[in-house]
């Protein structure tokens, strides 16, 4: 639940117990609750050369109002070039590549990848 | 009754020189852009487009078979990389798209190996000029040596360094079998054909492409890097795999020895080959 809600929650119980909550109060917790139900998770995949939040993006998923997005063609034009612009844009890290297995075996791809959210 | 594939005679010539051997070792991709005749373009495309059409027949067909499968300039790159007899396809596919399609996601096909060697070439043909909004094939050049899971690949949106197979008719694009590949979103009304298939080798591999006496094996550059794969981990990883293909193709898959370090094929210094002849 966003802080939004539970604070809203807690002033009507706190007005509840003074015994002056009233009935448009409530309704604006309602009218609340349902907005944040229509929220919709957006999702961010950056593959990246490394694992630094500054390195350069090489990869680009962009999981957007409920469906997969295009971003352009040429990276030059994808929305981020590094993780820290993503996340300086609003987007919040829910995985960083740190938990994959580290190491330079030459038959090994290490995946370097961050994925973000944004709730909206 | 069973088709049994045709193998080339022995007079194909191979096109390819010791560098552009290299430079398929490093990409997996090689283009022949327009090289397919309007006059065979038209008729393949005419046929694609029947009620019913079998893109299998056409590895049946004496006609396809001479005018696309045995055109010179594609036998000449397939010689190259396969020797002298190599096999034609028994099967052959059409990726035909008819109007908006969404995208697929990026992908290996089924029994992709990331080997260092080339049994078989995986070729794809277009038959008409694809524009980007028809959802020509995207390839990531390199990636057929850097293994993936399939699952992996699977959520990978667009790649740095991705190239888009938007080219005129009657470009033909030969490839390492493991290559990542791609359909992007197709926007356009348009039906569009893509015709995919194998060569395979039959023989041990030998250098007999367009060889330079004086190619220098100790001093080449085996290393690879693009927008995806770039830095100096990829840049690093990149140069045994693409030296031990090479060799391979060369028929010294024998004499390829790491030794670690800086040697060779990082560099021409190998004290390793002094060493294990002591």
């Amino acid at each position: 639940m966003s802080p939004n809600v539970t604070q809203l929650l807690e002033e009507c119980v706190a007005r509840l117990r003074e015994g002056c909550l009233t009935e448009e109060e409530l309704r604006e917790l309602v009218r609340t609750v349902g907005e944040n139900g229509d929220r919709r998770q957006n999702l961010l995949y950056l593959q990246t050369a490394t694992t630094s939040v500054t390195s350069k993006v090489v990869g680009t998923l962009l999981v957007e109002d409920g469906a997969v997005s295009d971003v352009p063609f040429d990276p030059a034009d994808w929305p981020y070039q590094t993780v820290l612009e993503a996340i300086n844009a609003g987007w919040r890290v829910i995985r960083f590549p740190a938990q994959l297995l580290s190491g330079h075996e030459r038959d090994v791809h290490v995946i370097c990848e961050f994925i973000l959210e944004k709730w909206e | 009754m069973v088709f049994k594939s045709q193998r080339a005679a022995g007079n194909v010539r191979p096109t390819l020189t010791d560098e552009e051997i290299l430079e398929f070792c490093k990409t997996g991709m090689y283009t022949l852009e327009g090289v397919i005749p309007d006059s065979t373009n038209r008729w393949v495309f005419e046929y694609l487009d029947r009620e019913g059409a079998d893109p299998v027949q056409l590895v049946r067909d004496d006609r396809f078979i001479e005018e696309v499968l045995l055109h010179p300039a594609v036998t000449g790159v397939v010689r190259s990389l396969l020797g002298e007899r190599f096999q034609l396809p028994e099967v052959m596919g059409n990726h035909r798209l008819a109007g908006p399609v969404e995208a697929r996601s990026w992908h290996i096909d089924g029994g992709s190996n990331f080997e260092r060697s080339c049994e078989l070439l995986q070729v794809f043909y277009i038959p008409q000029t694809n524009r980007p909004e028809m959802g020509p094939t995207l390839f990531l050049p390199g990636s057929h040596l850097v293994p993936v899971a399939r699952e992996d690949l699977e959520r990978f949106g667009d790649l740095a360094g991705q190239e888009m197979t938007a080219a005129p008719a009657g470009s033909v694009f030969v490839t390492a079998y493991s290559l990542w590949h791609r359909q992007p979103r197709k926007i356009d009304q348009s039906t569009r054909n893509l015709l995919k298939w194998a060569y395979w080798r039959t023989e041990q591999p030998e250098r007999d492409w367009i060889a330079d006496p004086n190619f220098d094996f100790a001093g080449a550059d085996y290393t690879y890097t693009n927008d995806y794969f770039c830095g100096a981990a990829r840049k690093w990883q990149s140069a045994p795999r693409v030296a031990e293909m090479f060799y391979w193709l060369c028929g010294k898959a024998d004499e390829f020895h790491l030794v670690g370090g800086a040697g060779w094929p990082y560099s021409a210094t190998n004290p390793g080959i002094r060493a294990g002849t002591r």
